[in-house]
C-alpha cells in the first residue's frame, strides 16, 4: 500500500517559479550592492536599484504565470527555494560566509515551510494505492 | 550574531509584508464585484509592502543579506497568525509545528 500524490501541479509551471526565485533572489544581491553605497542622508537612485526593482518585477509576473499551472500552495514551497539561492549568491557575489551552522539554520527554515506546505493537502488529495 | 537593528527592521518588515499579504486577500475577492482593481485593500497592500520594501533595504544595509533574507521567513508566522484573527482560518497542529520550525530556524540563525 502506498500513498501517491496527486500532480496537480505541472512541472512546467514549478519550473518557471524556480527560474522566478533565482531572478528574484539576483534582486536582492543587486538591493545589497545597492544600499551598501547608500549612506539614507539623501534619496539616492541607482542602475543597481533600478535594474533590482526591474528583475524583481519580472519575476513576480513569472510567478503569476506559473500559478495558472497548478495550485498556489505547491508552488509557494518552491519559492522557499530562494533562501538558498540567496545564501550561494551572496556567497559567490558578496563574499559573505556559508557557515554550517547557517546553512543548517535555513534547512530548519525550510524544513517548517515544507511541513506547512503539508498542511494544505486535504484528504481528497491523498489518494491510497492499493497493489 | 545578527545585529540588532537588523533583526528589529527584518521583523517589523515581515509583519508589514504580511499585513499586506491579507489586505490583497480581503481586496481579491471584490475585484470582480466592483469590476474595478482600485479598492481600499489593494491601495493599502500596496502601500504596506512599499513600507516593508524601505524596511528591508535599512535592514541589510547593516548585516549580510544572507542572514537578514532568511529571517523575513517569520511573515510566514505573521500570515498565519493574521488569517487566524482576520479571515477566521484554522491553526492546524501541523501548522503550529511549522511555525515552531520556522522560528528555530530564525533564531538559530540570529546567533550564527
Amino acid at each position: 500500500m502506498f500513498l501517491v500524490i496527486k500532480m496537480k501541479t505541472q512541472l512546467w509551471s514549478i519550473a518557471i517559479v524556480i527560474i522566478a526565485t533565482i531572478l528574484m533572489s539576483f534582486s536582492q544581491i543587486l538591493f545589497k550592492l545597492y544600499v551598501d553605497e547608500n549612506s539614507f542622508t539623501t534619496i539616492f537612485i541607482n542602475w543597481k536599484l533600478l535594474i533590482g526593482i526591474l528583475v524583481y518585477i519580472v519575476s513576480g509576473i513569472l510567478l503569476i504565470l506559473s500559478f495558472k499551472g497548478g495550485q498556489a500552495s505547491t508552488l509557494y514551497l518552491f519559492l522557499a527555494t530562494s533562501y538558498i539561492w540567496v545564501a550561494l549568491l551572496a556567497s559567490h557575489f558578496l563574499g559573505e560566509s556559508l557557515t554550517n551552522a547557517k546553512s543548517f539554520s535555513i534547512a530548519v527554515i525550510l524544513l517548517g515551510m515544507f511541513v506547512l506546505f503539508l498542511d494544505n493537502f486535504t484528504n481528497k488529495q491523498w489518494v491510497r494505492s492499493f497493489g | 550574531m545578527v545585529n540588532i537593528i537588523s533583526l528589529i527592521l527584518a521583523l517589523v518588515n515581515s509583519f508589514l509584508g504580511a499585513s499586506g499579504a491579507i489586505f490583497l486577500k480581503k481586496g481579491s475577492g471584490k475585484i470582480f464585484i466592483k469590476k474595478t482593481v482600485v479598492n481600499s485593500n489593494l491601495i493599502i497592500a500596496g502601500l504596506l509592502y512599499l513600507l516593508s520594501f524601505i524596511f528591508f533595504l535599512i535592514a541589510i544595509k547593516f548585516d549580510d543579506i544572507s542572514i537578514v533574507y532568511p529571517i523575513t521567513s517569520v511573515s510566514y508566522i505573521w500570515v498565519v497568525v493574521l488569517s487566524a484573527k482576520f479571515l477566521k482560518e484554522k491553526i492546524t497542529t501541523i501548522k503550529t509545528l511549522s511555525l515552531f520550525l520556522i522560528i528555530a530556524g530564525v533564531c538559530m540563525l540570529s546567533l550564527t
